[in-house]
């Protein structure tokens, strides 16, 4: 069977993740194609409920999310991963176990993330409530090579979404006449 | 040639220093027991009055309040967390949430160069005639100062923002380092600026008288025989700092101190969201996992820190519940009515001072922001608002609290005009020092 593509959209946190892989995923299932979005929020929240934040839960975490998106893209399913996964290490694993692998960057001021806030994360390191945000109080260690880097305090979610889905083809892991037939062309 | 006969006026130069929610009350105990020689030397040349904050009483509002000379209504800014106006999402407040021009942009349009320091609400940093590190909530130096390079410089000099917030959690002692580390970097960067750059306005800020009163009040309050003294060590180490900075800018420089609020002992915290559970108002259950997106139509109010009461109107609020017009003014009344008469369970004594529609208290073009009711606490009763929890009386490690009364401001060598100075009287007493024309939208009049 023909194996799924993996994107694994990393940035610190609040830099629009989990919208772009909505998006993503959305233009994927409107080809018709079967898509898995392992939002790394919602992974914790039912498969690690315990793991916290520190450098171990991290590496942890991160392997999880990459053993199950070579499990699942080896059933022909694309998987959208969104997790912070401020090593570059940890993106390398996916890139070493999945062999459709992209890595999109998804970028934005940490001054930008921090007042988006959606999650009231930074509101809780304001109040000394957490210490242990990624790009803030941990190192993230920005992607060294990604497929794709979208800026989404310059881009609107459509232009990020169009980079994304234009790599994918320039890639040669999408049909350039489907994405074409999608886009109503 | 000519230029040498032209008579010239040395431009007058301000300098503002924010001392962060110290009580007028605290101050001149502090300076009668001889704790800060510094500020009392400046009082006796000049004029030290108690002053008033704004509503909320929250440090964004008031010291944006002070900078742009207009209420919250105008210039926006409500807490340290706004909400998008008929929406569910909040966002930390910055620079470009505000509304009305700052006073150093009003006088970089005309030609002043000015050098802000640590100012909230200032981040990410704009970019203006001059030089500027934001201050609180900023996340890090890096990135936080205009123009950029300025970070590395203030680097050197061991700067810092703020403490860290998390320390503060964990131990009162390594507050107390942190404190004490952040103001040496304050001094060193505020005096190497200050004597090095050209400048006619500066406005340097302390967050951390604000972040000791938060943590250790009660210490000082109880007079704690380890931590009472700390606390007005610190006290002096502020004091000092302001011994140092002050004559290195010069004696003909017009020297402004203030408070953006005073400080009281919390007696309770009380969260309003439980309140509004409680009497059938907030659809939300209590959860970890709580958020104000969840708001469907079972709720017709929900709350932000500090009593902001936001009724879920239908038209407004996406899943709005509750009619526009004799609805809405019934709900109103309705939760002010029963706010009132929410007592204290240990001494029975009433909570609120008062609890306001918003345009009892704000008027502009931001209005839109505010909530619909301000409840108005008494002192010692520190209102919060957490979805999380179903208690009524909470309590955490912050042992103190703000109060709209009580803040100070001081002033050298001369004497402030009648009436009690409030924060939003800022920009124009700060114009008026400088000899700038007033622009007409101020809230606010020039105390001097």
């Amino acid at each position: 069977m023909e194996p799924g593509i993996v994107i694994w959209f990393t940035g610190v946190p609040a830099s629009g993740k989990s919208t772009l892989a909505a998006a993503v995923q959305q233009r994927l299932e409107a080809m018709g194609l079967p898509v898995e979005n392992l939002d790394a929020d919602e992974v914790r929240a039912n498969l690690s409920p315990n793991l916290g934040y520190t450098e171990e839960a991290r590496d942890e975490n991160t392997k999880r999310l990459a053993w199950f998106a070579q499990k699942l893209s080896g059933y022909g399913a694309n998987v959208m991963i969104a997790a912070v996964a401020p090593k570059q290490a940890y993106r390398e694993r996916g890139r070493e176990w999945c062999e459709k692998f992209v890595e999109a960057f998804v970028d934005a001021p940490l001054e930008v993330c921090q007042q988006r806030d959606p999650k009231g994360l930074y509101a809780r390191a304001a109040r000394g409530e957490v210490n242990d945000i990624a790009g803030m109080h941990q190192p993230y260690e920005a992607p060294v090579n990604p497929e794709v880097h979208v800026k989404t305090n310059e881009c609107s979610i459509e232009e990020c979404t169009d980079a994304v889905m234009a790599k994918l083809v320039e890639l040669g892991y999408l049909q350039p006449e489907l994405a074409l037939r999608q886009a109503g062309e | 040639m000519l230029g040498l006969f032209r008579r010239r006026q040395p431009q007058t130069r301000v300098l503002v220093i924010g001392l962060d929610g110290v009580p007028h009350s605290l101050l001149t105990e502090l300076m009668d027991r001889g704790a800060m020689p510094n500020l009392a030397e400046i009082a006796a040349s000049g004029d030290l009055r108690p002053a008033e904050s704004t509503q909320p009483t929250v440090s964004c509002a008031a010291w944006t309040s002070f900078v742009t000379g207009v209420n919250p209504g105008t210039h926006g800014v409500f807490g340290f967390v706004d909400r998008e106006p008929g929406g569910y999402q909040q966002y930390i407040t910055g620079t470009r949430y505000v509304r009305a021009p700052q006073v150093w942009r009003i006088l970089g349009e005309r030609g002043r160069r000015v050098i802000i320091m640590n100012v909230p609400v200032t981040s990410p940093p704009p970019e203006i005639n001059g030089l500027l590190v934001s201050g609180f909530l900023a996340p890090k130096l890096e990135g936080a100062t205009h123009p950029p390079e300025l970070a590395a410089r203030l680097q050197r000099l061991g700067y810092r923002i703020d403490i860290d917030p998390w320390q503060a959690r964990q131990s009162l002692d390594l507050l107390l380092d942190d404190l004490a580390a952040t103001l040496k970097g304050r001094v060193a960067g505020a005096t190497e600026l200050l004597t090095t750059e050209p400048w006619s306005y500066a406005m340097v800020h302390v967050m951390g008288t604000d972040r000791i009163n938060h943590f250790m009040w009660a210490k000082w309050a109880a007079d704690d025989p380890d931590y009472a003294p700390r606390f007005v060590d610190y006290y002096a180490q502020v004091d000092a700092a302001v011994g140092e900075i002050a004559p290195a800018v010069g004696d003909d420089v017009e020297l402004l101190l203030l408070s953006d609020h005073g400080f009281t002992r919390t007696l309770h915290e009380v969260n309003i969201d439980a309140w509004l559970r409680a009497h059938g108002y907030l659809g939300v259950s209590a959860s970890e996992e709580a958020k104000l997106a969840q708001v469907d139509e079972s709720t017709r109010a929900f709350s932000m820190t500090p009593g902001r009461i936001f009724v879920n109107l239908r038209g407004r609020e996406p899943r709005g519940s509750v009619e526009p017009g004799a609805e809405y003014e019934a709900l109103r009344n309705e939760i002010a009515d029963g706010l009132m008469k929410l007592t204290d369970p240990d001494s029975g004594e009433p909570i609120m001072d008062g609890v306001v529609g918003r345009e009892e208290i704000w008027h502009g073009e931001a209005l839109e922001l505010a909530p619909d009711l301000l409840a108005i606490p008494r002192d010692g009763y520190d209102l919060k608002s957490a979805l999380s929890g179903d208690d009524l009386f909470t309590s955490s490690p912050i042992t103190g609290m703000h109060t709209f009364g009580d803040a100070f401001w001081l002033i050298r060598g001369r004497q402030f005009a009648e009436g009690t100075p409030r924060v939003e009287d800022g920009a124009a007493t700060v114009l008026s020092l400088l000899g700038e024309e007033l622009p007409g939208h101020f809230d606010g009049r020039a105390m001097v």
